[in-house]
């Protein structure tokens, strides 16, 4: 099956984090707020201009840009 | 941080350490708790401040010391390694963990951190009213069981719970409690974690403990409720729109509700000022002369100047602040600035820029890269602070004989402008001498809260109006006196001002303005609110007359120029730097000289 990105999602769709590659301070940071395989995630809203992109995560809206969703792999749920 | 910086008032106080995620209400309990006994301070080698605040309960003193927010012990920023200095080496008798029942899975993560390193510790649950009012129910004992610490459920913003926290605080801060920590790995683990590159798998585990425990206590839950005002204000074309309109009203209603009462203020203090004049024929001429025409003239004048702008504005402000909105203002901005090389957090500190630069200046502490957070201070003072916004206001109302609507058109296009410019410098910088690429971006949006009016309202007019005004004020009353001497005391025929005005003479009309204009910008370096009294004061009020050319040149001047005295403290403060001080304030002053530049030769041709 095709590798989907955190890109493709689109506002009220919602997935599992599969893999957080990014830069090491960004993977950190999203720990930090309880980014972490196996998370799951809802896309809120996309900002005009396609970025920065907000998710619900574990209670929390939280927004990041677009380059660094596209580092960030997901397994869409069924149904 | 080392234990030094703790001051106790009595040596047998207890030291409580506050430690939470930022927004969770952390200074709303810490105020709670101390009352207005609290003072800042800096800590010995850092710039972070560090607030310490003291309370008495049943005869005993606690000192608490509100650590810097932080989601996590693991990151090494310099918020988050002050904490884990302050708690691993047990600087406090006891530590105080803040979460967020609304999102209390998120707090946990935090919370199971600082058991591994922390002495004794208590957790508070903030916000259960707020989770009440969404059907969110949280099993205290059940956390208490699976923690392994006493737990206490409060809402700070009503004091609802407060006295049970004391009492838990009282007795486990003497170590009378039950006690017994959930540990999730040996010390000596926890302590390579801490101060050496990670383990991400070992990190992780904090994360899946807080799931686990969250799943047991938390009953019920938060959906994902995208309400339509939240698709309003981020929405594609009506985020923007909002954005542009929210300032446009603000302006408006600013300049519109300030002219009465400013009026109304300027026609009580002549009368007063009459009335003093009368009564102060007895004294010599130069000391009427400083205490009436130095003195209160200038302290009037910038008090009915000031006072009743800052009274409508100051409160909009914060209503929107309170409400959620700023955020979304970064959120919607960040692009834009992501193009400039630089993050969205810097339209947050541009706007508490719109209050004062000098705490823009300060707020630029939240931005992440030292690149990108020099960047925001050099440019926070192209913001029109409120010293000048006045100012500003009055001077766009004259440009169309005082039409209320224009002239917000007017301010609105010169805020506009401001962020114009702070764009392109940014980009400029960004790609020159402080080069580098944007930073990731993180950042959360938290939920829009209906805002408490009244209590915003009494925040915004005396922690923010009265506060700037007295200090306005502070200033305005030696620069008076000094200003009228230096005007009305003559030096070889000559006063000081006047050879002022006449040397800058040729440069500002160079500008588009003259000597007095320019003479009143030099002088009000102290601070900004001289700028009108001041031009009042040497007649260069008078010189603008009804000329558009002068005024527009004036108010791009006012605009971009030199900030004042404090902000360049401030600045050469959180930069360390003369040399970057100096850049931020021959950057402004360069980009206003062109403008004026420009404009007249527009006007010119």
């Amino acid at each position: 099956m095709k590798q989907e990105f955190l890109s493709g999602l689109l506002p009220g769709e919602c997935a599992r984090l599969t893999t957080i590659k990014g830069s090491e301070d960004l993977c950190k940071r999203l720990r930090d707020l309880g980014w972490i395989p196996g998370t799951s995630v809802t896309c809120v809203s996309i900002a005009p201009s396609g970025t920065p992109r907000a998710f619900w995560v574990r209670g929390t809206v939280i927004a990041i840009r677009l380059d660094a969703c596209k580092t960030i792999g997901i397994l869409r749920k069924r149904g | 941080m080392k234990c030094e910086g703790v001051r106790k008032k009595e040596p047998e106080d207890l030291v409580i350490s506050l430690v939470g995620n930022p927004n969770v209400g952390k200074s709303t309990l810490f105020n709670a708790l101390t009352g207005a006994n609290q003072h800042t301070g800096n800590w010995p080698g850092k710039t972070v401040q560090v607030a310490q605040g003291r309370y008495e309960f049943k005869g005993k003193g606690y000192t608490i010391i509100d650590l810097p927010g932080c989601y996590s012990l693991l990151s090494r920023s310099e918020e988050e390694q002050i904490t884990v200095e302050f708690l691993s080496e047990h600087c406090g008798d006891c530590t105080l963990i803040l979460a967020d029942a609304t999102s209390l899975e998120r707090t946990l993560n935090l919370a199971i951190q600082v058991l591994q390193v922390a002495k004794r510790a208590i957790l508070c649950v903030n916000l259960m009213d707020e989770a009440k009012r969404n059907d969110i129910e949280i099993d205290l004992p059940e956390l208490e069981h699976q923690l392994g610490i006493p737990v206490v459920g409060v809402s700070a913003a009503t004091g609802e719970g407060m006295d049970c926290l004391k009492e838990k605080l009282r007795s486990c801060g003497s170590g009378f409690c039950a006690y017994s920590p959930l540990y999730l790995m040996e010390p000596d683990v926890m302590f390579a974690l801490l101060h050496s590159p990670e383990n991400p798998k070992e990190a992780e585990c904090f994360v899946r403990e807080a799931e686990r425990i969250a799943g047991r206590v938390v009953h019920g839950g938060m959906d994902l409720q995208t309400s339509a005002i939240e698709r309003i204000t981020v929405g594609k074309w009506t985020g923007r729109a909002l954005l542009l309109l929210a300032l446009l009203a603000i302006f408006w209603l600013t300049i519109q509700g300030a002219n009465y009462p400013s009026a109304l203020l300027q026609t009580w203090f002549t009368v007063l000022g009459d009335w003093l004049e009368a009564r102060c024929t007895s004294l010599p001429w130069w000391l009427s002369g400083i205490l009436l025409d130095g003195v209160y003239q200038t302290v009037t004048a910038v008090v009915a100047v000031m006072l009743p702008p800052m009274a409508i504005f100051f409160p909009l402000f914060s209503l929107m602040e309170d409400f959620g909105y700023l955020p979304r203002a970064a959120y919607l901005m960040d692009h834009s600035f992501q193009c400039c090389g630089t993050c969205g957090k810097q339209a947050l500190t541009m706007s508490m820029g719109l209050g004062c630069n000098a705490v823009g200046v300060t707020g630029c502490r939240i931005i992440d890269t030292p690149r990108e957070r020099l960047i925001a201070i050099l440019t926070n003072s192209f913001m029109p602070c409120n010293g000048r916004f006045p100012a500003m206001l009055t001077l766009a109302a004259w440009m169309f004989g005082g039409n209320a609507l224009y002239g917000a058109c007017l301010v609105t296009a010169l805020l506009l402008l401001s962020v114009l410019m702070t764009g392109i410098v940014s980009a400029g910088l960004s790609r020159t001498i402080l080069r580098g690429a944007a930073s990731d971006f993180i950042m959360e949006l938290p939920p829009f809260r209906k805002p408490k009016l009244m209590k915003v309202l009494i925040r915004a007019l005396i922690d923010r109006t009265l506060v700037v005004l007295w200090r306005a004020v502070l200033v305005a009353a030696p620069a008076g006196a000094v200003i009228w001497c230096l005007s009305n005391l003559p030096t070889e025929g000559h006063s000081a001002v006047q050879w002022l005005v006449h040397t800058l003479e040729p440069v500002g009309s160079f500008l588009g303005m003259d000597g007095k204009l320019l003479g009143a910008f030099f002088l009000s370096l102290p601070a900004n609110e001289l700028f009108l009294p001041l031009a009042e004061g040497f007649g260069g009020l008078q010189s603008l007359g009804g000329d558009s050319a002068t005024i527009l040149c004036t108010l791009l001047f006012l605009l971009f120029h030199w900030p004042c005295s404090t902000t360049c403290l401030t600045i050469c403060k959180e930069t360390g730097s003369w040399r970057w001080t100096l850049a931020a304030m021959a950057l402004p002053t360069a980009i206003g000289c062109g403008l004026c530049i420009l404009v007249q030769l527009l006007f010119s041709s």
